[in-house]
């Protein structure tokens, strides 16, 4: 059965918390000379608080990040798709894609191209040739 | 002081002299808080008169921060904090409180705000900072370290106390070992008295139940 503890106002348990020898003969004098080094500390950007100086931080942290991310890129070269030369490099490393491969692949995209071209071309022709009403009549 | 003046000088007057420097600046430190403030607001004196104010308040004050943050070089540091706030502050001190009250009420919220931090900077919840006094607590017990005294039963005492809300365990610090009265508590805490009463009646049920449980 466990025993009920009672706090006894009367007979108080002490502080058991004691101090290094001579802390408190010292400690005027170590308060004394921090004060003084307080004083002659000059004011200047690193003696703001550190609750300003975390948010001065911050701001520069994001204007830096914001200008890599952001601004456009003028070392690396991208793609027609958005992607980076490094990108399709390691993308066609990583698949193994034979140089055969991409050419018959750039050709046949070329192929399909110069197709879509003529195709433009030829209806722009066949409407600067040809009337509308001649067109009509033909219908 | 040349060497034949130091011989010159009898065995015993070294110490009756500092007996006599010691006791003038007890009798100094007993100097009334306005006579301090008032020392103070004197340009010529203002050093003097903050080293009075250090002397004076630097224990009870120093005990009042350790019981809350447990260790020693934390309280040192906390401590220096609380006199530079007070250096600031004594000019335009109002001397409708205590000078102690305010001052406490300084180490206070520095011991509120240092625990606070503490939890904040390694987004431990609250149990964690607890934890880490309490191993605090048991490692000055395990290396029978000098800045401790404590038999087991005070130790107890303190690891119960952990586990209290940081502000209540102020209100218990203050009543139980400082005997402050509630009034003096409510200058410091800006609780009202009837709110301090209730807050250290139940630490103490709450410490008299966990220590039960544990004897």
């Amino acid at each position: 059965m466990k025993k009920q503890f009672y706090l006894d106002e009367s007979d108080k348990f002490k502080n058991i918390f004691e101090t290094p020898k001579d802390y408190f003969e010292d400690f005027p004098q170590r308060m004394s000379k921090r004060m003084e080094k307080s004083k002659s500390k000059p004011i200047g950007v690193w003696s703001l608080s550190p609750k300003y100086a975390l948010v001065i931080a911050s701001i520069v942290v994001l204007l830096v990040v914001g200008g890599i991310f952001f601004l456009p890129s003028t070392t690396q070269k991208t793609s027609e798709i958005g992607l980076s030369v490094q990108e399709i490099n390691e993308y066609l490393l990583k698949d193994n894609i034979q140089e055969y491969e991409l050419v018959d692949f750039y050709l046949e995209a070329d192929l399909i191209e110069e197709e879509a071209e003529e195709n433009v071309l030829e209806q722009e022709i066949l409407e600067e040739e040809l009337d509308i009403e001649e067109i009509e009549e033909l219908l | 002081m040349t060497q034949e003046q130091s011989q010159a000088i009898p065995k015993q007057a070294i110490p009756l002299r500092r007996e006599e420097k010691e006791k003038k600046t007890s009798n100094l430190i007993g100097l009334e808080d306005k006579e301090i403030i008032g020392r103070f607001r004197n340009e010529e004196t203002r050093n003097y008169a903050f080293n009075l104010l250090v002397r004076k308040y630097q224990e009870r004050l120093y005990h009042h921060i350790r019981k809350m943050v447990i260790d020693h070089d934390d309280s040192d540091d906390l401590l220096q904090e609380v006199f530079i706030k007070a250096w600031k502050g004594l000019e335009n001190f109002r001397e409708e409180s205590q000078l102690f009250t305010w001052l406490y009420r300084i180490a206070s919220n520095e011991c509120l705000t240092f625990l606070e931090k503490k939890k904040r900077k390694f987004f431990l919840p609250i149990y964690d900072v607890k934890k880490e006094l309490s191993a605090k607590l048991n490692s000055y017990v395990a290396n029978k370290s000098m800045h401790f005294s404590g038999e087991e039963i005070e130790v107890k005492l303190q690891k119960a106390l952990l586990n209290l809300p940081d502000k209540q365990r102020l209100v218990f610090n203050m009543k139980y070992f400082d005997d402050m009265t509630y009034e003096e508590m409510s200058s410091v805490l800006g609780t009202s008295v009837g709110a301090l009463k209730a807050s250290y009646h139940h630490a103490v049920k709450k410490i008299e139940e966990q220590l039960s449980h544990e004897s």
